[in-house]
């Protein structure tokens, strides 16, 4: 009976013994992990994705917009039918925009990469494509094809297209594939547009139904903010239209314009050809990105001019009436030789006169009168040498040389705007701050900001006074007798109080001019007494003819004619 | 006479735990229905978030359509393809015309 009782006391002992044993290995051992399984099987977790934010012209009507589109995926273990059916039932709605004649080849190759994935061992899941327009969606999921499933993917929607592309940017994905925004607006906001992302975990059932009185835990998500930018659908369209015809015309290798408010520094409009289809920026190397607007410089030739002579007539070196007694000829500067560009010398032109002949050995003059140092100093203030800080990503500029660097050929080539590096966006700024009576503003993309109702402007920002309203309005006059009675006379719009300039500038190559390459260029504002934009037009290596007054004069007027009805600008006869 | 005074006390006792053994019946049922109730109730409310959840995202969903349909009509470009479409065309002279001033004007 003893030994009985002992025997029976041993196993309990024993089985006690296992039994912690076990329960300690489960609690304690593989706790952590089986109470992580146990997790997942209960609770269910995921990132609720902020909508980016949209972009808006001044209008509020859409320039780049979120749209829906659909992840295409696969869910191996639950395919039934034969893979390469499915495959060839696939790849047709996969491919895109090809021209008949490859478009066998393309399929093929589409119903190959869709087969190859639909193949893969070890894994139960596979995305097939990305990206997938809703329609297309609605299309495939009418076929029914069991174990093709969906998921919802937020895209990017440009209602005009490839316009304002360098201003836009576009929307790619970084390297853990997530979206963000690259170049222009998409880049410099790239943290605001993306708002940020959300999650929500919470215990579910087995039919994954949540269980309210489990453990959950929801973060919302912060949407993006929408930009509302100064830019005129209106102006923008017609800018790029006429642009891509004159480039034509002219037989340019590339061009670009800008508009800008020179009383808020607002970009109204901005167009660079060649440029980009940022639905598609795949397609495209990267060359194709850079907007020259702010990330190219070039030699501004004689538009530069009315920076110098405006600086001069502020700091009183000049006034309008000084005779240039430099004028008479050519002017030699070590083993230098300064013409006109005519080769036609007027002794003792006025300094109106000069800006109106565009007289390059005139300039010679302004700039020996100003003197190096204070030429530095103003054009410092003029914003050259410096970033503008536009809220564009990209914004690049060439260095100013050292001051103290300065020799006397320098002084002359800058006068007339040669020797000289600067970005058409620090150009057009300071040729604002003229228009503006002298006040430069800082350029400006962005209007406002705007979520739900709540909307904040941005309000335009005054770099300061670069000129005495007295030097602004002696140049102003100038640049009008510029615009009627200069080179580009025959272009001129009479009665519209146009002020304005040409810029014929030979391009350096390897450490000399080009002798037949130049850039034509035209930059003024209008009406001259109360300007409601400035613009700048650029066209590089125009072939028709080299000068600026027959290629971007005309062309700078061509575009002004819609501005002035757009601006409800009247001739005054 | 004691002994009937003690037996009367007893009973009363007994009358007492009976009603107390009630009470305590009556509140652990009480508690057991509701617990029933709140569970089912939380249960059908999970359902039913789920329910209003799918239906968020299907408002959701055509909400985008409609954005979407919006979008695609506020396109400017579109605008002047339709309108050369249907003949308009855009004026290659503008002319301005200046109004006669009648106001106090003397012979």
């Amino acid at each position: 009976m003893q030994t009985r009782i002992k025997v029976l006391s041993l196993v309990f002992f024993l089985s006690f013994f296992l039994l912690v044993a076990r329960l300690f290995y489960w609690q304690v051992i593989e706790g952590k992990k089986l109470s992580a399984q146990a997790r997942g099987q209960q609770q269910t977790g995921r990132f609720v994705k902020a909508p980016r934010g949209n972009i808006l012209a001044s209008d509020g009507t859409w320039l780049a917009a979120r749209g829906e589109a659909y992840l295409v995926y696969a869910q191996l273990t639950e395919i039934k039918r034969d893979i390469s059916e499915i495959a060839d039932i696939l790849a047709p709605f996969f491919v895109e925009e090809v021209n008949e004649e490859n478009y066998k080849e393309v399929l093929l190759k589409e119903a190959n990469r869709i087969k190859s994935l639909l193949s893969r061992d070890k894994v139960v899941w596979v995305p097939l494509k990305s990206k997938v327009s809703p329609e297309i969606k609605d299309n495939i999921s009418a076929l029914n094809i069991q174990g093709i499933g969906f998921e919802y993917e937020e895209t990017r929607v440009y209602p005009e297209a490839s316009s304002a592309a360098h201003l836009l940017g576009f929307v790619g994905k970084d390297i853990d594939g997530q979206d963000q925004g690259y170049f222009g607006l998409e880049g410099y906001y790239n943290m605001v547009l993306s708002g940020k992302h959300g999650y929500v975990t919470r215990d579910s059932d087995a039919r994954g139904i949540p269980i309210l009185l489990g453990d959950s835990k929801e973060v919302a998500a912060s949407d993006g903010v929408n930009l509302k930018i100064y830019l005129s659908k209106a102006i923008q369209l017609s800018l790029e239209k006429k642009l891509a015809e004159g480039i034509e015309k002219y037989e340019a290798s590339s061009g670009m314009a800008i508009v800008m408010d020179p009383k808020t520094g607002g970009i109204l409009a901005a167009v660079s050809f060649p440029s980009f289809d940022p639905l598609k920026y795949f397609n495209y190397n990267d060359e194709y990105f850079i907007n020259p607007m702010v990330s190219l410089s070039f030699e501004p030739g004689s538009i530069f001019k009315v920076v110098v002579m405006a600086s001069a007539l502020d700091a009183g070196a000049v006034n309008p009436d000084t005779e240039c007694d430099l004028c008479s000829g050519l002017v030699k500067i070590d083993k230098y030789s300064i013409e006109t560009w005519n080769k036609k010398y007027r002794p003792d032109s006025n300094m109106t006169e000069v800006i109106v002949n565009s007289d390059n050995v005139g300039m010679v003059f302004v700039g020996k009168e100003l003197g190096s140092e204070m030429m530095y100093d103003y054009l410092e203030k003029f914003g050259f040498g410096k970033l503008t800080g536009i809220d564009l990503q990209g914004e690049m500029t060439p260095k100013l040389r050292e001051k103290n660097n300065w020799s006397f050929i320098d002084t002359a080539t800058v006068s007339f705007g040669q020797g000289i590096a600067v970005t058409p966006i620090q150009f057009i700024q300071a040729v604002g701050a003229i228009a503006n009576s002298g006040v430069m503003m800082k350029p400006k993309v962005v209007k406002s900001v705007m979520l739900n109702d709540w909307e904040e402007n941005i309000k335009p920002e005054e770099v300061g006074r670069i000129i005495s309203v007295k030097a602004s309005k002696e140049i102003t006059a100038m640049m009008v007798e510029a615009a009627e009675y200069g080179e580009a006379k025959w272009t001129y719009l009479k009665g519209f109080n146009v002020a304005g300039k040409t810029g014929t500038a030979q391009i350096p190559i390897a450490g000399h001019y080009d002798a037949e390459k130049t850039i034509a260029s035209f930059v003024g504002f209008a009406p001259a007494d109360d300007p409601k934009f400035v613009m700048l037009v650029i066209l590089r290596e125009p072939k028709s003819s080299p000068w600026a007054s027959e290629t971007a004069a005309p062309l700078w007027y061509s575009i002004a004619k819609d501005l002035f009805l757009y601006f409800n600008i009247r001739p005054k006869i | 006479m004691k002994y009937k005074k003690h037996r009367h006390q007893k009973i009363s006792l007994k009358k007492i735990k009976i009603k107390k053994n009630y009470f305590l019946w009556a509140i652990t049922v009480f508690f057991i229905v509701s617990c029933i109730y709140i569970t089912i109730q939380t249960a059908s409310a999970g359902a039913r978030l789920m329910v209003l959840e799918k239906e968020e995202s299907k408002l959701i969903s055509e909400n985008q359509k409609i954005s979407a349909e919006i979008i695609k009509a506020s396109s400017l470009m579109k605008a002047e393809e339709k309108a050369m479409e249907i003949g308009f065309v855009k004026p290659q002279n503008t002319i301005y015309i200046t109004g006669e001033e009648f106001v106090a004007r003397l012979p």
